[in-house]
């Protein structure tokens, strides 16, 4: 028998790695799996908030327009997270993601009027590339980070996809890191999986000494074209995929281009062997 | 994979639904998960969950040939090409004398398929005697050589059930193809496309000659691997890539607005050049 250790340790092994739009689904058979509600509940907290943080849970949070992004970035509490744009700490139920309890934040004065520009710019650049995506941008000792999510969900269709950027732009030396993330679950009658990631380490053309617009114009401006540049490598190398790995796995045909005549495989084979003795 | 209807611990139905949703690159490490958690259903989750054929080399022909449940028997595995398992068993179950017959000749026939469609890998049939008729798997397995820093594998299970009825014999296959490709790039960064699907099959075939079985399951795994590596090639993965690609618009949202409002506007004019029927 495993112990209770193990079992929560497994139980949230599998919780983290559901894909987008399937946490209740995989909690579901987790549940079904211990068959102890008790002993799941009170262990798995852990796995949830690193759910929650890691993919960038989407709340709605009351008093606020829009989504809320859950991320690390913005964790003041283990349970308590920054909205940046209203500047309010919500706490979040991870075992629901159900957001209440909305306080006043104290802001980063040092870097907010910078932060904001960014938030603007940000903005646009989502409504152009990422049709319902949320974004968050938070500024604090002198950093700002982006955090930006889409998701986009059909079970019914038996698909189910997650994009995730986080964008770090260090203000002091104007060195600028992302990490880009997708994930995407196919799965009519199968199960496909698509996990990428890719790290991106740059240096901004604008430094602090220069205005916070041109500064976060030049951020926007290196996103883009880091993302386009990823987006349009994925592509290729699905392209790639289909033409060249899967061949080198198995042929579409053999190179006779025909079938394979089976009748004939048995008797030269049989033939082949009789000639041996 | 079981062939027969039976009721179904519903441990093992949480259990299946899970694997359809975990990754499938880690399908391995989640079915150990699930025997940790459940080690009383051990025997069927084994049964029920695919997970990739290990390859072993047999001790007597250097023969290298694949692992699955159907070729064990305790902690020992039976080569197909030596009929000898490893480790040695005392007491252990062999196909009947004519059902071996016919599985050599499908190691060597699937030999030969392997061979032009795959260019390589490893392939092994195991036959076992059912009353009546009888059952087997096909399996296959290809690991790529991680040329142009592409890492792929594929694994094939087909397991099949045949019922002899005078000259007609019934043949249900289930084939269950995995694939797994990582491909690492400065660019793209890290890639993992991975995905196992389940299709299955029925077909009733003249059989004048018992060697005509193996003959007849050739076709039915060639037709199926053939419809599989198109399916999971151009439809699964193909939804993937277009699901990213929806996730984030390559081209400008706003540009494309602009281009259907023109569209709209010179389709609109168009409209208004017409001339306009006359009533009279």
């Amino acid at each position: 028998m495993a112990t209770v250790e193990e079992k929560i340790s497994i139980a949230s092994s599998f919780l983290k790695a559901a894909p987008p739009g399937e946490i209740n689904d995989v909690f579901n058979d987790v549940r079904g799996l211990v068959g102890d509600d008790e002993l799941l509940d009170g262990g798995i907290l852990n796995a949830l908030e690193e759910y929650n943080t890691e993919e960038l849970a989407t709340v709605d949070v009351p008093g606020i327009e829009g989504k809320a992004i859950v991320s690390k970035h913005g964790q003041i509490e283990s349970d308590r997270f920054l909205h940046p744009k209203t500047n309010k700490v919500f706490k979040l139920d991870h075992f629901r993601q159900v957001a209440s309890d909305v306080q006043d934040h104290t802001v980063d004065e040092g870097i907010e009027e910078l932060r904001k520009t960014i938030e603007k710019d940000t903005e646009d650049y989502m409504a152009d590339r990422y049709a319902e995506g949320v974004s968050a941008v938070y500024g604090s000792n002198g950093k700002i980070t982006i955090a930006i999510v889409h998701n986009k969900y059909s079970p019914s269709n038996f698909w189910n996809g997650r994009w995730r950027s986080i964008w770090q732009l260090e203000t002091t030396t104007s060195q600028v890191k992302g990490t880009l993330k997708c994930k995407v679950h196919y799965y009519e009658d199968g199960n496909v999986q698509l996990e990428t990631s890719k790290e991106i380490d740059e240096k901004l053309s604008k430094t602090s000494a220069d205005p916070n617009t041109a500064v976060s114009r030049a951020l926007l401006d290196l996103i883009a074209t880091a993302e386009l540049k990823y987006q349009t490598a994925l592509n290729e190398s699905y392209h790639e995929m289909a033409e060249n790995t899967f061949n080198g796995l198995r042929r579409a045909l053999p190179m006779t281009r025909s079938k394979l005549d089976w009748n004939k495989i048995l008797t030269y084979r049989i033939g082949a062997e009789l000639s041996a003795k | 994979m079981d062939m027969e209807e039976e009721e179904v611990n519903p441990q093992v139905n949480f259990a299946l639904d899970l694997m359809r949703r975990l990754p499938p690159q880690n399908a391995e490490k989640n079915l150990l998960s699930l025997i940790t958690l459940l080690p009383d259903l051990t025997e069927d989750l084994l049964n029920t969950v695919d997970q990739p054929l290990k390859v072993q080399t047999c001790a007597e022909t250097g023969k290298e040939y694949l692992l699955c449940e159907y070729n064990r028997d305790g902690d020992s595995y039976r080569s197909p090409w030596s009929n000898k398992f490893t480790p040695p068993l005392a007491d252990a179950t062999y196909p009947s004398a004519r059902l071996r017959k016919l599985e050599i000749s499908a190691n060597d026939a699937f030999d030969a398929y392997r061979e032009l469609y795959f260019e390589g890998g490893v392939s092994s049939v195991y036959f076992w005697d059912l009353s009546p008729g009888f059952a087997g798997v096909v399996l296959i397995k290809k690991v790529g050589d991680g040329a142009r820093r592409m890492k792929g594998a594929w694994d094939s299970i087909h397991v099949f059930e045949v019922q002899e009825k005078n000259r007609n014999s019934h043949y249900r296959l289930t084939s269950t193809v995995m694939l797994h490709m990582v491909t690492n790039k400065p660019d793209l960064g890290h890639m993992n496309l991975s995905g196992s699907m389940t299709r299955q099959a029925e077909q009733d075939y003249v059989v004048d000659d018992p060697s005509m079985h193996v003959a007849n399951i050739g076709r039915m795994v060639e037709e199926m691997e053939i419809k599989m590596r198109h399916l999971l090639k151009d439809v699964y993965f193909g939804k993937t890539k277009d699901v990213v690609n929806d996730l984030r618009s390559i081209e400008s949202l706003a540009k494309m607005k602009k281009q259907q409002d023109m569209q709209r506007e010179i389709a609109a004019k168009l409209q208004e050049r017409q001339p306009k029927p006359t009533i009279s």
